[in-house]
């Protein structure tokens, strides 16, 4: 599904480079929050129109996000290519994203509803909450994964518990226990979508070949880098967040078996959380016709696509 | 693997799941509740094979030993520059009566404890120091445990009301502030600037001039300024408190002072009533001439407000490793200005 043009003014010709530079920031992504639209939308008999609606929503408030993070974190790369920031200019990367998030807003309201309209603009504040927040975040070392999980359940969960969420409001759906159980499944997608992504700065499942240590030596202590960090003594964490390489900071931690023996805590209680979406996934069946069972079926495997980053078994 | 089930109020295995009685040998730990305080609320607990706690790990986290030594406090002081000026008609009874307001000091938290589990503030959060969520009870236990400390806090201050029935009106009055505080009605100490300043009272003014009643059967202004101060060091301690949940606070809507006045404003409050608290300490020295606290509280306040400005001027996080600092700092200030008062106390 493509995703760029829902409505006719849609990304007019005449405005130099926004075309280009959407292409250039589109392609190479892997468009999963859309597809988790499409997922959800088939199952539950969401018009087509209204799939591509939902789907461009959050493609559009994701990349928006995106274009103005590069810019606040000065990077350079952003799938593989050049940011836009770079490419262009800071002016043009925050006037995309603007753009973007405009367009969301004049499509959702033509749509006409207003309830999904009230939902999204909640779900865009909730993420510029959740940035502004991370980014005085910077330098903390001490910071806990609890409270990064906050930070991330604004940032990060808020998008996948729109997906969940959306189809749902768009049919006029909105039975509040059923919304409140999907709230915290997509809550429980986000995290486990956001550790799996901060394990790929220690080059865990890193599939995808992403800088090492980006984030530490960034002054941003990830939710892993937390959990390594909570039991070290002070003088261990000075070094550990000093580390230049993985391998000096698997010393600096203990050696490659304490690392190993860490992770696996990690990975063991991002387990419980994998489990609980599941108990939460029979729960939410009750609120399904049985012609959309499958949609229960579909649902299952995304913890082990966003945490395990594989497909499912 | 993990096992989970999920309850709603409809269902009959609700409260045995919620209070812990549906087995001798697991326990349920809430993970998720859903439309809290509500006749829709549903539970999700994890069922967990019951942990062996140590006796010891239990106490010490029962004991809750920063919250008795704020109690203890006026206590302290208290009986000892009372009896400087006059003598106890009946030590006994007061001795007593000393123990029973620590009891009673005890059903009070640990009720807070339930209360706020059963109705779902403390299950909705994991910011707490609750004992059931900590797992350490289930919460029958601990209404148990409350309903026991009441008992004894009671029978051992009876003998005090006996001998001085004038107490009545102020212990009544102490009962009533505790019941909003502790009732989880929106006026509760979490949720509103009226319940902070109920707390102020009841770990303040009242608690000590009641106590004092029961020592000598009467009160002096110095008995009511160190209520007044107890009771600014305990309203300090709930604001460093909330100002370290400020976010999790304000979006649950939790309308407390700090959430109302907000993160820079809060900064201020804080500092504000620090120098308060350190006027209050030089106010009441001079007042009633303790030269040498006036002395070292004055060098104390004021090198602490310094170090205090510097720690709030580096903040810039709504969350984040700063603000439990700032609350730890703040203990320790406070730890450390009730020991030189205690010593100073001690030794005349």
């Amino acid at each position: 599904m493509d995703y760029k043009v829902y409505a006719a003014q849609d990304f007019p010709a005449y405005l130099p480079k926004l075309n280009q530079l959407y292409d250039d920031l589109f392609s190479g992504g892997k468009g999963f929050r859309g597809k988790m639209i499409e997922l959800m939308g088939s199952s539950l008999q969401v018009p087509f129109q209204t799939q591509k609606l939902l789907a461009q929503t959050i493609e559009f408030i994701h990349n928006a996000s995106l274009l103005h993070d590069d810019l606040v974190d000065r990077s350079h790369l952003r799938r593989g290519k050049t940011t836009a920031w770079l490419k262009y200019t800071p002016e043009y990367a925050v006037l995309a994203g603007d753009y973007l998030l405009a367009r969301v807003m004049v499509n959702l309201s033509s749509h006409g509803n207003i309830h999904l309209v009230h939902y999204t603009s909640q779900i865009i504040s909730d993420l510029l909450e959740g940035e502004w927040i991370q980014d005085s975040l910077v330098g903390d070392f001490n910071v806990t994964l609890e409270q990064l999980d906050r930070v991330h359940n604004l940032k990060t969960a808020s998008l996948f518990k729109w997906c969940l969420r959306s189809p749902f409001i768009a049919l006029d759906r909105r039975d509040e226990k059923m919304h409140h159980m999907l709230e915290e499944m997509g809550t429980i997608l986000g995290q486990l979508f956001q550790r799996s992504d901060d394990l790929l700065d220690f080059d865990i499942r890193n599939l995808e070949g992403k800088a090492i240590l980006g984030d530490l030596k960034s002054g941003y202590l990830n939710s892993f880098g937390s959990f390594m960090a909570k039991d070290l003594t002070p003088q261990e964490k000075q070094k550990f967040i000093k580390s230049e390489s993985l391998v000096e900071l698997k010393n600096n931690m203990g050696g490659e078996k304490k690392f190993d023996e860490t992770l696996k805590g990690f990975d063991e209680a991002n387990q419980k959380q994998i489990e609980l979406y599941n108990h939460l996934l029979t729960q939410l069946k009750a609120y399904l016709q049985p012609e959309e069972y499958n949609l229960l079926d579909k649902l299952k495997p995304l913890t082990e696509i966003l945490y395990w980053r594989r497909k499912p078994s | 693997m993990s096992r989970y089930v999920t309850f709603t109020k409809q269902d009959t295995e609700y409260p045995r799941y919620l209070w812990g009685s549906f087995s001798k040998e697991e326990r349920a730990i809430a993970v998720k509740s859903l439309n809290v305080n509500t006749s829709e609320e549903s539970i999700t607990f994890e069922i967990q094979p019951k942990k062996n706690i140590s006796f010891k790990e239990k106490w010490i986290a029962s004991l809750k030993i920063p919250r008795l030594i704020l109690v203890l406090l006026p206590l302290f002081i208290l009986f000892f520059t009372t009896m400087r000026v006059t003598e106890m008609d009946h030590p006994l009874e007061s001795f007593l009566a000393t123990l029973g307001v620590i009891f009673l000091h005890y059903f009070a938290i640990y009720r807070n404890d339930y209360k706020d589990y059963v109705i779902g503030t403390d299950r909705v959060s994991d910011e707490n120091d609750n004992l059931i969520m900590k797992g350490y009870y289930s919460a029958i236990e601990l209404k148990r445990v409350a309903l026991v400390c009441l008992g004894i806090g009671i029978l051992l201050g009876l003998p005090s009301v006996i001998l001085n029935p004038v107490i009545l009106p102020m212990l009544s009055l102490v009962a009533v502030f505790a019941a909003i505080i502790y009732s989880g009605m929106g006026w509760g100490s979490k949720n509103r600037p009226l319940g902070e300043f109920f707390v102020f009272l009841t770990y303040g003014p009242l608690l000590a001039l009641g106590y004092q009643f029961t020592l000598v059967g009467g009160y002096n202004y110095e008995g009511l300024a160190i209520g007044v101060i107890c009771g600014f060091i305990n309203l300090i301690l709930i604001h460093l408190r909330n100002f370290e949940r400020i976010l999790s606070y304000s979006r649950a809507q939790l309308k407390s002072t700090i959430v109302l006045l907000g993160f820079e404003k809060s900064k201020m409050l804080l500092l504000l009533m620090w120098i308060g608290l350190g006027i209050l300490f030089m106010g009441y020295s001079w007042f009633f001439d303790y030269e040498i606290l006036l002395g070292s509280s004055a060098l104390f306040f004021v090198t602490s407000a310094l170090v205090l400005v510097k720690k709030l001027r580096g903040m810039q996080s709504c969350i984040g490793s700063d603000l439990t600092q700032l609350r730890r700092m703040g203990e320790k200030f406070v730890i450390a200005i009730s020991l030189i008062w205690a010593l100073i106390t001690l030794v005349g």
